[in-house]
């Protein structure tokens, strides 16, 4: 083996696609059950809000509420189901189901279960998000090339939350505290992240604060991409993004290392 | 001829918050051998088997597993390592043989080798006809048959089970057993811990009996038997408001005795027991050779352990 085989086999990648391949195996054998919720949800939500509500909003900017709207929410649909198996599912696994337990018997480590976990969170991102994105353009909400785009952009919006719920799954002691992920960060945060409504209108601390939170570069960058009025910001809130993302990766994986060798 | 030794452990302690669960103990175990842990609970088995797995990192003392020290190349050794762990690991989500194929991209093998080796391991636990089943669907017999062969997919040269044949029916226990003895006949190296005598008599080249997280003895399951254990044991049923005066009398003519739950035994050598015959007369008495079981009681008292 060359030297790049040999260093990317003994690398958390090998070792998290192992596992994200086990996560893809179980979602096969189920998946028929949830698709009417990946598609349903978010075109009701896309309809009422949008064509809905937005009938009495004015345009933002040269955008109707629904073209504002689309974007924001195929961002905010990447966040749900990311979470979902990085929270749930994966507490599920480690303390029920002692599925790690089995993994960390074989070469897997502690760090390739969390990316792997993560990379299979950001998938499930990634097929929800193409399906809201499809649902928007039958609708002709979607006028750039570049929305594209919006997968790699879904992804990376699925890795960062996925990373962060799993500082919460590696540290959590009931399967009650995965609640705390949903009502305390990722609800407030489908609210104040730019979804409903452009950020200018808030209290400027409360600004800060939202552009602190992922949703929001994540939202803008989606916007950017979907809509195809672009900016250079757009760089800087990929890079929010990716560094958000790295850290918590980092934090997950000791954090979990910790809980499981002991 | 001396076998190359496989683990070799050098005064290896492991200790938890408020508890040392394995007190520098040294042992070494050889390629090819079937080498047991027994003792009562928390004597420190389970920790060991957790080192040498390297799920549990050593607190002092060192351990190495194929020449590896386990607290730095824990990829290396857990690739050459089958674990059969006492949590019934099979994945729900899972059919049985999807089970078996995840776990072989673990151990890295490619998908036709690793398909290849799951119909074996199906066959080898006779579970094909239950390839396409879910877990849930399986028997605990069948659980723990396919939990084995899922730890002999990539052909370890170390197998590690963690009381692999506790709560299993007999007819189970025997194809375990059978399966264990042509693995090592096979050459593979086999490190187990059981609370049963019978098995570790019977699977063992070689076992230790712990307790408190300290060796007591080591050896062969007939050498600790020849050395630890009376050549016959006399098993008395009396009455318990006759069983003091029995004992008492018994004693006297110089044989060991114990008081038991429900009547009184005997420990002798060949023809020392042959003195108290007379005594036995007309009472309800079983006779049979010492055994493993003797060994362990004798070494580890008859107190129970977990209270």
């Amino acid at each position: 083996m060359s030297g790049l085989a040999v260093m990317l086999r003994s690398s958390v990648l090998w070792g998290g696609y192992h596992v994200w391949q086990r996560n893809r195996d179980a979602f096969l054998r189920g998946w028929k059950v949830e698709v009417g919720g990946v598609i349903i949800e978010p075109f009701i939500l896309l309809v009422a809000m949008g064509f809905g509500l937005g009938a009495y909003i004015e345009d933002i900017g040269d955008m109707s509420y629904a073209e504002f709207l689309a974007p924001g929410l195929v961002a905010s649909y990447a966040m749900f189901h990311a979470t979902f198996d990085s929270t749930y599912g994966a507490y599920l696994r480690m303390e029920s189901h002692h599925i790690y337990e089995a993994m960390l018997y074989t070469p897997i480590s502690p760090a390739d279960i969390v990316v792997g976990e993560v990379m299979w969170s950001a998938t499930r991102a990634v097929v929800s998000s193409t399906a809201i994105l499809l649902v928007a353009t039958s609708f002709g909400l979607v006028s750039s090339p570049l929305a594209i785009l919006a997968i790699p952009c879904a992804y990376l919006i699925g890795v960062t939350i996925a990373a962060l719920a799993m500082i919460l799954t590696s540290t959590a002691t009931s399967i009650g505290a995965m609640n705390n992920f949903y009502t305390l960060f990722v609800l407030p945060m489908f609210y104040v992240s730019g979804v409903f409504f452009p950020l200018d209108r808030l209290p400027i601390g409360v600004q800060i604060f939202s552009w602190a939170l992922p949703l929001t570069p994540g939202a803008s960058l989606m916007r950017g991409l979907v809509t195809g009025d672009t900016t250079w910001f757009m760089v800087l809130w990929a890079l929010e993004l990716v560094a958000v993302a790295a850290v918590a990766l980092w934090l997950a994986s000791m954090l979990m290392t910790r809980r499981l060798i002991k | 001829m001396e076998t190359p030794v496989v683990i070799s452990a050098d005064k290896l302690t492991k200790r938890y918050a408020d508890l040392v669960a394995v007190d520098e103990i040294t042992f070494t175990i050889h390629s090819g051998e079937c080498f047991g842990f027994l003792g009562p609970n928390g004597a420190g088995k389970t920790s060991i088997m957790k080192m040498i797995t390297c799920v549990s990192p050593v607190t002092s003392g060192e351990l190495l597993v194929d020449g590896k020290n386990v607290d730095r190349e824990k990829r290396a050794i857990k690739s050459q390592l089958g674990v059969v762990s006492q949590a019934d690991s099979l994945d729900p989500d899972l059919s049985v043989l999807q089970n078996l194929l995840a776990y072989g991209r673990f151990y890295g093998l490619r998908s036709d080798k690793a398909r290849e080796r799951a119909w074996a391991a199906l066959d080898m636990f006779q579970l094909r006809d239950k390839a396409y089943q879910e877990p849930d669907e399986l028997s605990g017999g069948m659980r723990r048959r396919l939990l084995i062969g899922r730890a002999l997919l990539h052909e370890p040269k170390i197998l590690v089970l963690d009381e692999p044949t506790t709560g299993l029916d007999p007819q189970t226990r025997l194809l375990v057993w059978d399966r264990l003895i042509t693995l090592r006949r096979q050459g593979i190296t086999i490190l187990l811990t059981t609370h049963y005598m019978e098995e570790a008599a019977y699977l063992c080249d070689r076992l230790v009996i712990m307790d408190l997280g300290r060796i007591l003895v080591e050896g062969s399951p007939d050498e600790l038997v020849q050395e630890h254990a009376a050549a016959e044991v006399v098993q008395i049923r009396v009455p318990e408001d006759e069983r003091r005066e029995l004992a008492e009398k018994l004693r006297g003519k110089g044989v060991e005795v114990e008081e038991t739950g429900d009547g009184v035994m005997l420990f002798g050598e060949d023809g020392r027991l042959a003195q108290v015959e007379s005594v036995l007369d007309g009472m309800q008495v079983t006779r049979r050779p010492g055994n493993l079981e003797d060994v362990f009681l004798r070494l580890t008292g008859r107190v129970l352990r977990d209270q």
